[in-house]
Protein backbone atom coordinates (compact mmCIF):
# COMPACT_ATOMS: atom_id res chain seq x y z
CA UNK A 1 0.00 0.00 0.00
CA UNK A 2 2.55 2.27 0.99
CA UNK A 3 4.35 1.84 -2.56
CA UNK A 4 1.09 2.34 -4.39
CA UNK A 5 0.82 5.64 -2.33
CA UNK A 6 4.47 6.56 -2.68
CA UNK A 7 3.48 6.00 -6.65
CA UNK A 8 0.95 8.57 -6.99
CA UNK A 9 2.70 10.78 -4.59
CA UNK A 10 5.69 10.81 -7.01
CA UNK A 11 3.97 11.72 -9.86
CA UNK A 12 2.36 14.61 -8.06
CA UNK A 13 5.64 15.71 -7.46
CA UNK A 14 6.74 15.29 -10.91
CA UNK A 15 4.28 17.06 -11.97
CA UNK A 16 4.21 20.10 -9.36
CA UNK A 17 7.64 21.16 -11.57
CA UNK A 18 5.77 21.61 -14.71
CA UNK A 19 2.30 22.43 -13.75
CA UNK A 20 2.67 24.03 -10.33
CA UNK A 21 0.01 23.92 -7.81
CA UNK A 22 -2.40 22.38 -10.81
CA UNK A 23 -0.73 19.36 -10.45
CA UNK A 24 -2.14 17.54 -7.93
CA UNK A 25 -6.01 17.99 -9.34
CA UNK A 26 -4.61 17.25 -12.35
CA UNK A 27 -3.39 13.99 -11.75
CA UNK A 28 -6.30 13.37 -10.16
CA UNK A 29 -9.17 14.39 -12.19
CA UNK A 30 -7.39 11.88 -15.26
CA UNK A 31 -6.69 9.35 -12.81
CA UNK A 32 -10.50 9.33 -11.91
CA UNK A 33 -12.07 10.21 -15.58
CA UNK A 34 -9.36 7.62 -17.15
CA UNK A 35 -9.29 4.93 -14.54
CA UNK A 36 -12.07 5.11 -12.54
CA UNK A 37 -10.65 4.84 -9.14
CA UNK A 38 -8.76 6.63 -6.88
CA UNK A 39 -5.90 8.54 -6.79
CA UNK A 40 -3.70 6.89 -4.16
CA UNK A 41 -4.69 3.45 -5.40
CA UNK A 42 -2.03 4.52 -8.65
CA UNK A 43 -0.49 1.30 -9.61
CA UNK A 44 2.58 1.29 -11.97
CA UNK A 45 0.55 -0.40 -14.85
CA UNK A 46 -1.97 2.63 -14.37
CA UNK A 47 0.10 5.27 -14.53
CA UNK A 48 1.52 3.47 -17.73
CA UNK A 49 -1.85 3.95 -19.28
CA UNK A 50 -2.11 7.41 -18.00
CA UNK A 51 0.88 9.03 -19.44
CA UNK A 52 -0.74 8.15 -23.15
CA UNK A 53 -3.66 10.49 -22.13
CA UNK A 54 -0.87 13.01 -20.09
CA UNK A 55 1.00 13.47 -23.07
CA UNK A 56 -1.89 14.48 -25.13
CA UNK A 57 -3.29 16.83 -22.06
CA UNK A 58 0.11 18.72 -21.66
CA UNK A 59 0.50 18.85 -25.64
CA UNK A 60 -2.66 21.73 -25.56
CA UNK A 61 -0.65 23.38 -22.18
CA UNK A 62 2.45 23.78 -24.30
CA UNK A 63 3.69 24.04 -27.56
CA UNK A 64 7.45 23.11 -26.42
CA UNK A 65 8.32 19.32 -27.62
CA UNK A 66 11.27 19.09 -25.73
CA UNK A 67 9.20 19.93 -22.37
CA UNK A 68 6.45 17.37 -22.78
CA UNK A 69 8.87 14.88 -23.77
CA UNK A 70 11.01 15.68 -20.52
CA UNK A 71 7.93 15.57 -18.78
CA UNK A 72 6.45 12.17 -20.49
CA UNK A 73 9.70 10.11 -20.05
CA UNK A 74 9.67 10.99 -16.37
CA UNK A 75 6.51 9.63 -15.87
CA UNK A 76 7.67 6.52 -18.14
CA UNK A 77 10.65 6.23 -15.85
CA UNK A 78 8.52 6.27 -12.69
CA UNK A 79 6.26 4.02 -14.30
CA UNK A 80 8.68 1.24 -14.99
CA UNK A 81 11.01 1.62 -11.74
CA UNK A 82 7.79 1.51 -9.82
CA UNK A 83 6.85 -1.87 -12.47
CA UNK A 84 10.10 -3.35 -10.77
CA UNK A 85 9.53 -2.84 -7.28
CA UNK A 86 6.49 -2.99 -7.17
CA UNK A 87 5.88 -6.47 -8.56
CA UNK B 1 11.23 -6.46 -62.61
CA UNK B 2 8.17 -7.97 -62.86
CA UNK B 3 7.47 -7.64 -59.12
CA UNK B 4 8.68 -4.19 -59.01
CA UNK B 5 6.10 -3.05 -61.73
CA UNK B 6 3.23 -5.00 -59.90
CA UNK B 7 4.24 -3.13 -56.53
CA UNK B 8 4.13 -0.13 -58.83
CA UNK B 9 1.15 -0.61 -60.67
CA UNK B 10 -0.48 -1.50 -57.14
CA UNK B 11 0.86 2.14 -55.21
CA UNK B 12 -0.60 3.77 -58.54
CA UNK B 13 -3.78 2.45 -58.12
CA UNK B 14 -4.13 2.60 -54.06
CA UNK B 15 -2.46 5.90 -54.44
CA UNK B 16 -5.65 6.90 -56.83
CA UNK B 17 -7.85 5.43 -54.58
CA UNK B 18 -6.41 7.32 -51.29
CA UNK B 19 -6.50 10.36 -52.76
CA UNK B 20 -10.22 9.85 -53.89
CA UNK B 21 -10.89 8.49 -50.02
CA UNK B 22 -9.32 11.61 -49.11
CA UNK B 23 -11.31 14.14 -51.31
CA UNK B 24 -14.50 12.38 -50.23
CA UNK B 25 -13.19 13.06 -46.63
CA UNK B 26 -12.51 16.46 -47.60
CA UNK B 27 -16.10 17.33 -48.87
CA UNK B 28 -17.98 15.26 -46.18
CA UNK B 29 -15.91 17.68 -43.44
CA UNK B 30 -16.69 20.56 -45.59
CA UNK B 31 -20.41 19.43 -45.66
CA UNK B 32 -20.92 19.66 -41.74
CA UNK B 33 -23.13 22.08 -41.72
CA UNK B 34 -21.24 23.98 -38.36
CA UNK B 35 -17.36 24.72 -37.88
CA UNK B 36 -15.65 22.02 -37.38
CA UNK B 37 -11.47 21.38 -36.55
CA UNK B 38 -9.66 18.36 -35.86
CA UNK B 39 -6.26 18.22 -34.11
CA UNK B 40 -4.16 15.69 -33.89
CA UNK B 41 -2.40 14.15 -30.20
CA UNK B 42 0.11 17.12 -30.05
CA UNK B 43 -2.86 19.82 -30.39
CA UNK B 44 -1.68 20.55 -34.17
CA UNK B 45 -4.58 21.23 -36.51
CA UNK B 46 -4.91 19.35 -39.35
CA UNK B 47 -8.36 19.88 -40.74
CA UNK B 48 -10.63 22.91 -40.91
CA UNK B 49 -13.60 22.75 -42.96
CA UNK B 50 -15.30 26.00 -44.82
CA UNK B 51 -17.57 26.63 -41.80
CA UNK B 52 -15.04 27.37 -39.59
CA UNK B 53 -12.85 29.28 -42.08
CA UNK B 54 -15.78 31.70 -42.54
CA UNK B 55 -16.43 31.99 -39.35
CA UNK B 56 -13.29 32.76 -38.42
CA UNK B 57 -12.20 34.79 -41.16
CA UNK B 58 -8.74 32.87 -41.74
CA UNK B 59 -8.02 30.97 -44.95
CA UNK B 60 -7.10 27.69 -44.44
CA UNK B 61 -3.56 28.03 -45.11
CA UNK B 62 -3.47 30.26 -42.22
CA UNK B 63 -4.64 27.50 -39.68
CA UNK B 64 -3.49 24.29 -40.81
CA UNK B 65 -0.69 22.88 -38.86
CA UNK B 66 -0.95 25.33 -36.43
CA UNK B 67 -0.84 24.60 -32.80
CA UNK B 68 -4.69 25.06 -31.74
CA UNK B 69 -4.80 26.29 -28.31
CA UNK B 70 -2.42 29.33 -30.15
CA UNK B 71 -4.02 29.78 -33.28
CA UNK B 72 -7.44 30.02 -31.71
CA UNK B 73 -7.52 32.62 -28.69
CA UNK B 74 -10.97 31.73 -25.78
CA UNK B 75 -12.40 33.56 -24.07
CA UNK B 76 -15.04 32.29 -21.57
CA UNK B 77 -19.03 33.63 -20.57
CA UNK B 78 -17.39 36.23 -18.73
CA UNK B 79 -15.17 37.44 -21.52
CA UNK B 80 -12.16 36.70 -19.75
CA UNK B 81 -9.14 34.44 -21.70
CA UNK B 82 -9.39 30.76 -21.04
CA UNK B 83 -6.54 29.14 -19.46
CA UNK B 84 -5.05 26.76 -21.38
CA UNK B 85 -5.87 23.93 -18.45
CA UNK B 86 -9.57 24.95 -18.51
CA UNK B 87 -9.75 25.09 -21.91
CA UNK B 88 -12.59 22.57 -23.73
CA UNK B 89 -10.49 20.71 -26.01
CA UNK B 90 -7.95 20.47 -22.54
CA UNK B 91 -10.94 19.10 -20.44
CA UNK B 92 -12.19 16.64 -23.33
CA UNK B 93 -8.15 15.08 -22.82
CA UNK B 94 -8.43 15.50 -19.09
CA UNK B 95 -11.86 13.31 -18.66
CA UNK B 96 -11.64 11.24 -21.82
CA UNK B 97 -15.15 12.80 -22.36
CA UNK B 98 -17.19 15.43 -24.92
CA UNK B 99 -17.28 18.67 -23.50
CA UNK B 100 -19.56 21.66 -23.96
CA UNK B 101 -19.10 25.27 -23.70
CA UNK B 102 -19.97 28.50 -24.58
CA UNK B 103 -17.07 30.28 -26.11
CA UNK B 104 -15.87 33.44 -27.27
CA UNK B 105 -13.21 32.92 -31.00
CA UNK B 106 -11.31 35.43 -31.34
CA UNK B 107 -11.54 36.16 -35.29
CA UNK B 108 -8.65 37.45 -37.84
CA UNK B 109 -10.17 40.96 -37.48
CA UNK B 110 -10.02 40.87 -34.16
CA UNK B 111 -13.46 40.65 -32.85
CA UNK B 112 -14.75 38.35 -30.44
CA UNK B 113 -17.37 35.70 -31.66
CA UNK B 114 -19.31 33.87 -29.13
CA UNK B 115 -19.75 30.14 -30.29
CA UNK B 116 -21.19 26.74 -28.55
CA UNK B 117 -18.22 24.39 -28.79
CA UNK B 118 -18.87 20.76 -28.58
CA UNK B 119 -14.99 19.03 -28.74
CA UNK B 120 -14.56 15.27 -28.43
CA UNK B 121 -11.32 13.14 -27.89
CA UNK B 122 -10.72 10.73 -31.08
CA UNK B 123 -9.60 7.65 -29.66
CA UNK B 124 -7.82 4.65 -31.81
CA UNK B 125 -7.31 1.65 -30.25
CA UNK B 126 -7.61 2.95 -26.57
CA UNK B 127 -5.19 5.72 -27.01
CA UNK B 128 -6.07 9.45 -28.06
CA UNK B 129 -5.00 10.37 -31.34
CA UNK B 130 -6.46 13.75 -31.78
CA UNK B 131 -9.61 15.66 -31.12
CA UNK B 132 -12.65 17.13 -33.10
CA UNK B 133 -14.04 20.20 -32.12
CA UNK B 134 -17.28 21.19 -34.17
CA UNK B 135 -18.93 24.65 -33.00
CA UNK B 136 -21.47 27.28 -34.60
CA UNK B 137 -22.24 30.96 -34.15
CA UNK B 138 -25.21 31.23 -31.33
CA UNK B 139 -24.22 35.65 -31.52
CA UNK B 140 -27.43 35.57 -33.23
CA UNK B 141 -29.13 33.62 -29.87
CA UNK B 142 -27.36 35.84 -27.17
CA UNK B 143 -28.61 38.73 -28.79
CA UNK B 144 -32.20 37.61 -28.82
CA UNK B 145 -31.99 36.31 -25.29
CA UNK B 146 -30.30 40.17 -24.30
CA UNK B 147 -33.21 41.92 -26.19
CA UNK B 148 -35.91 39.69 -23.90
CA UNK B 149 -34.36 40.22 -20.77
CA UNK B 150 -34.26 43.97 -21.76
CA UNK B 151 -37.95 43.57 -22.87
CA UNK B 152 -38.69 42.08 -19.35
CA UNK B 153 -37.20 44.48 -17.33
CA UNK B 154 -38.68 47.49 -19.34
CA UNK B 155 -42.33 45.83 -19.03
CA UNK B 156 -41.71 45.30 -15.81
CA UNK B 157 -40.87 48.93 -14.61
CA UNK B 158 -43.50 50.16 -16.56
CA UNK B 159 -46.11 47.54 -14.90
CA UNK B 160 -44.56 48.41 -11.35
CA UNK B 161 -46.03 52.03 -11.39
CA UNK B 162 -50.04 51.66 -12.29
CA UNK B 163 -49.64 48.94 -9.94
CA UNK B 164 -48.26 51.49 -6.72
CA UNK B 165 -51.06 52.82 -7.87
CA UNK B 166 -54.00 50.22 -7.45
CA UNK B 167 -52.18 49.80 -4.18
CA UNK B 168 -52.02 53.02 -2.63
CA UNK B 169 -55.95 53.56 -3.99
CA UNK B 170 -57.13 50.41 -2.46
CA UNK B 171 -55.43 51.05 0.95
CA UNK B 172 -56.89 54.45 1.30
CA UNK B 173 -60.40 53.03 0.82
CA UNK B 174 -59.97 50.02 3.05
CA UNK B 175 -58.81 52.57 5.34
CA UNK B 176 -62.12 55.05 5.29
CA UNK B 177 -60.65 57.70 3.53
CA UNK B 178 -63.37 58.14 1.03
CA UNK B 179 -66.13 57.24 3.47
CA UNK B 180 -67.04 54.14 5.56
CA UNK B 181 -67.39 50.46 3.60
CA UNK B 182 -69.30 47.33 4.54
CA UNK B 183 -68.03 44.19 4.90
CA UNK B 184 -68.38 43.31 1.43
CA UNK B 185 -66.63 46.07 -0.12
CA UNK B 186 -63.82 45.62 2.49
CA UNK B 187 -62.88 41.94 1.33
CA UNK B 188 -63.15 42.98 -2.17
CA UNK B 189 -60.59 45.80 -1.62
CA UNK B 190 -58.70 43.71 0.35
CA UNK B 191 -58.63 41.05 -2.23
CA UNK B 192 -57.23 43.87 -4.50
CA UNK B 193 -54.33 44.44 -2.11
CA UNK B 194 -53.36 40.88 -1.70
CA UNK B 195 -53.08 40.69 -5.53
CA UNK B 196 -50.87 43.75 -5.90
CA UNK B 197 -49.23 42.63 -3.67
CA UNK B 198 -48.55 39.19 -5.26
CA UNK B 199 -48.11 41.07 -8.77
CA UNK B 200 -45.33 43.51 -6.70
CA UNK B 201 -43.62 40.48 -5.82
CA UNK B 202 -43.82 38.80 -9.09
CA UNK B 203 -42.37 42.10 -10.80
CA UNK B 204 -39.23 42.41 -8.55
CA UNK B 205 -38.42 38.73 -9.51
CA UNK B 206 -38.32 39.46 -13.17
CA UNK B 207 -36.81 42.40 -12.17
CA UNK B 208 -34.15 40.86 -11.05
CA UNK B 209 -33.78 37.88 -13.07
CA UNK B 210 -33.44 40.23 -15.72
CA UNK B 211 -30.75 42.28 -14.02
CA UNK B 212 -29.27 38.81 -13.84
CA UNK B 213 -28.87 37.50 -16.70
CA UNK B 214 -28.06 41.16 -18.51
CA UNK B 215 -25.21 40.77 -15.82
CA UNK B 216 -26.13 43.64 -13.92
CA UNK B 217 -26.45 42.22 -10.52
CA UNK B 218 -24.37 44.19 -8.20
CA UNK B 219 -22.45 41.59 -5.80
CA UNK B 220 -21.32 43.69 -2.59
CA UNK B 221 -18.86 40.96 -1.44
CA UNK B 222 -17.99 42.32 2.67
CA UNK B 223 -17.21 39.55 5.30
CA UNK B 224 -20.42 37.78 6.40
CA UNK B 225 -21.17 35.53 9.34
CA UNK B 226 -23.58 32.75 7.91
CA UNK B 227 -25.12 31.97 11.33
CA UNK B 228 -26.21 35.61 11.62
CA UNK B 229 -27.35 35.32 8.10
CA UNK B 230 -29.44 32.31 8.88
CA UNK B 231 -30.80 33.88 12.32
CA UNK B 232 -32.06 36.70 10.61
CA UNK B 233 -34.27 34.46 7.86
CA UNK B 234 -35.87 32.58 10.27
CA UNK B 235 -36.50 35.36 12.02
CA UNK B 236 -38.34 37.00 8.93
CA UNK B 237 -40.42 33.83 8.25
CA UNK B 238 -40.76 32.07 11.67
CA UNK B 239 -44.63 33.15 12.03
CA UNK B 240 -45.11 31.42 9.14
CA UNK B 241 -43.72 28.41 10.37
CA UNK B 242 -45.81 29.19 13.72
CA UNK B 243 -49.27 29.47 11.73
CA UNK B 244 -48.71 26.01 9.94
CA UNK B 245 -47.40 24.64 13.26
CA UNK B 246 -44.37 23.69 11.90
CA UNK B 247 -41.19 23.17 14.27
CA UNK B 248 -38.16 24.35 13.09
CA UNK B 249 -35.15 22.70 14.65
CA UNK B 250 -31.34 23.90 14.09
CA UNK B 251 -28.23 22.06 14.23
CA UNK B 252 -25.18 24.30 14.10
CA UNK B 253 -21.28 23.24 14.34
CA UNK B 254 -19.76 25.47 17.49
CA UNK B 255 -17.32 27.32 14.77
CA UNK B 256 -17.24 29.97 13.28
CA UNK B 257 -18.93 30.31 9.15
CA UNK B 258 -17.40 33.47 8.26
CA UNK B 259 -17.12 34.00 4.21
CA UNK B 260 -16.63 37.04 1.44
CA UNK B 261 -20.16 37.26 -0.06
CA UNK B 262 -22.95 39.46 -0.62
CA UNK B 263 -24.54 39.33 2.09
CA UNK B 264 -28.10 40.14 0.70
CA UNK B 265 -27.85 37.83 -2.23
CA UNK B 266 -26.78 34.82 0.78
CA UNK B 267 -29.91 36.06 2.57
CA UNK B 268 -32.39 35.81 -0.83
CA UNK B 269 -31.29 32.03 -0.98
CA UNK B 270 -31.49 31.37 2.79
CA UNK B 271 -34.63 32.99 2.95
CA UNK B 272 -36.05 31.23 -0.39
CA UNK B 273 -34.81 27.61 0.70
CA UNK B 274 -36.52 28.00 4.43
CA UNK B 275 -39.69 29.34 2.43
CA UNK B 276 -40.01 27.03 0.68
CA UNK B 277 -39.70 24.00 3.61
CA UNK B 278 -42.80 26.23 5.50
CA UNK B 279 -44.59 25.95 2.08
CA UNK B 280 -44.16 22.82 1.15
CA UNK B 281 -44.60 21.15 4.39
CA UNK B 282 -48.04 20.03 5.69
CA UNK B 283 -49.20 21.84 8.92
CA UNK B 284 -47.48 20.26 12.67
CA UNK B 285 -44.50 19.22 9.94
CA UNK B 286 -40.88 19.38 10.68
CA UNK B 287 -38.20 21.22 9.56
CA UNK B 288 -34.19 20.91 10.57
CA UNK B 289 -31.51 23.26 9.58
CA UNK B 290 -27.92 22.67 9.74
CA UNK B 291 -25.35 24.65 9.01
CA UNK B 292 -22.01 22.40 8.64
CA UNK B 293 -18.25 23.09 7.33
CA UNK B 294 -17.39 20.26 5.23
CA UNK B 295 -13.68 20.18 3.45
CA UNK B 296 -13.49 23.69 1.78
CA UNK B 297 -17.22 24.85 2.00
CA UNK B 298 -19.78 25.86 4.52
CA UNK B 299 -23.09 23.80 3.58
CA UNK B 300 -26.63 25.04 4.64
CA UNK B 301 -29.06 22.08 4.76
CA UNK B 302 -32.90 23.05 5.00
CA UNK B 303 -34.99 19.22 5.66
CA UNK B 304 -38.12 18.97 5.67
CA UNK B 305 -40.57 16.28 6.05
CA UNK B 306 -42.88 17.27 3.40
CA UNK B 307 -44.33 16.75 0.18
CA UNK B 308 -41.16 15.99 -1.43
CA UNK B 309 -40.26 16.42 -5.61
CA UNK B 310 -42.05 13.87 -7.82
CA UNK B 311 -39.20 12.48 -9.62
CA UNK B 312 -40.28 13.65 -13.01
CA UNK B 313 -40.20 16.76 -12.03
CA UNK B 314 -36.53 16.64 -10.86
CA UNK B 315 -34.51 17.44 -13.71
CA UNK B 316 -36.60 20.77 -13.92
CA UNK B 317 -36.68 22.20 -10.55
CA UNK B 318 -34.32 25.04 -11.42
CA UNK B 319 -35.09 26.06 -14.12
CA UNK B 320 -38.08 29.19 -14.80
CA UNK B 321 -41.71 29.02 -14.03
CA UNK B 322 -41.02 25.08 -13.12
CA UNK B 323 -44.12 24.37 -10.05
CA UNK B 324 -44.43 20.61 -9.31
CA UNK B 325 -47.81 19.13 -10.08
CA UNK B 326 -47.75 17.83 -6.24
CA UNK B 327 -47.73 21.31 -4.73
CA UNK B 328 -49.89 23.49 -7.39
CA UNK B 329 -52.77 23.15 -4.84
CA UNK B 330 -50.96 23.62 -1.97
CA UNK B 331 -49.53 27.35 -2.56
CA UNK B 332 -51.65 28.79 -5.22
CA UNK B 333 -49.31 31.91 -4.87
CA UNK B 334 -45.60 30.90 -6.46
CA UNK B 335 -44.39 32.13 -9.50
CA UNK B 336 -41.52 29.11 -9.87
CA UNK B 337 -39.41 31.91 -10.00
CA UNK B 338 -37.59 31.32 -6.30
CA UNK B 339 -35.37 28.56 -6.81
CA UNK B 340 -34.72 29.44 -10.39
CA UNK B 341 -33.10 32.66 -9.07
CA UNK B 342 -31.74 31.15 -6.04
CA UNK B 343 -29.58 28.59 -8.10
CA UNK B 344 -28.51 31.35 -10.67
CA UNK B 345 -27.53 33.76 -7.54
CA UNK B 346 -25.31 30.47 -6.27
CA UNK B 347 -23.42 30.63 -9.19
CA UNK B 348 -22.86 34.06 -9.64
CA UNK B 349 -21.31 33.42 -5.93
CA UNK B 350 -19.19 30.54 -6.97
CA UNK B 351 -21.50 28.57 -5.01
CA UNK B 352 -23.54 25.28 -5.49
CA UNK B 353 -27.46 24.44 -4.32
CA UNK B 354 -28.60 21.05 -4.86
CA UNK B 355 -31.58 18.35 -3.40
CA UNK B 356 -32.02 15.34 -2.62
CA UNK B 357 -36.11 14.37 -2.30
CA UNK B 358 -38.38 11.40 -1.78
CA UNK B 359 -41.89 11.69 -2.32
CA UNK B 360 -42.51 8.79 0.45
CA UNK B 361 -43.19 11.11 3.46
CA UNK B 362 -39.46 11.68 3.79
CA UNK B 363 -39.46 15.26 2.51
CA UNK B 364 -36.90 17.30 0.76
CA UNK B 365 -33.50 18.12 1.86
CA UNK B 366 -32.19 21.59 -0.34
CA UNK B 367 -28.34 22.25 0.45
CA UNK B 368 -26.44 25.37 -0.40
CA UNK B 369 -22.76 25.33 -0.23
CA UNK B 370 -20.38 28.50 -0.34
CA UNK B 371 -16.70 28.16 -0.39
CA UNK B 372 -14.88 29.36 2.50
CA UNK B 373 -12.41 32.16 1.81
CA UNK B 374 -8.83 31.05 0.53
CA UNK B 375 -7.05 32.84 3.48
CA UNK B 376 -9.44 33.02 7.10
CA UNK B 377 -11.94 36.11 6.43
Amino acid sequence: MEKTYSLYDQAIEITTDYLGPAAKRFIDRQIVAHLDKKPENLTPADLSKLTIWMEATVSLLTNDKDVVSEYINKLEELSSTSRQEYY
Amino acid sequence: MAVKKSTEAIGGSSSHIGSEEHARAEAMFDSIGTGAITTDEKGKIDRINIHALELLGYRREELMGKWFPKALIAKDENRKLIDPINRPITRAFVTGKPVNALTYYKTKSGSFTPVNVNVSPIILNDRPVGAIEVFEDVSLELEIDRMKSEFISIASHQLRTPLTAISVYAQMLVDGYKGELNNEQRESLNTIIKSSQRMNKLISALLDISKMETGKINIKYSKLDLKAILHASVKELEQDAIRKEIRLTFDIEDTKFVVNSDALLVGEIYSNLISNAIKYTPPKGKIKLSLRDIKNEYVLRVKDNGYGIPASFRDRIFTKFARADNVENVDTDGSGLGLYMAKEIANVLNGRLWFRSSEKQKGTSFYFALPKPSKPA
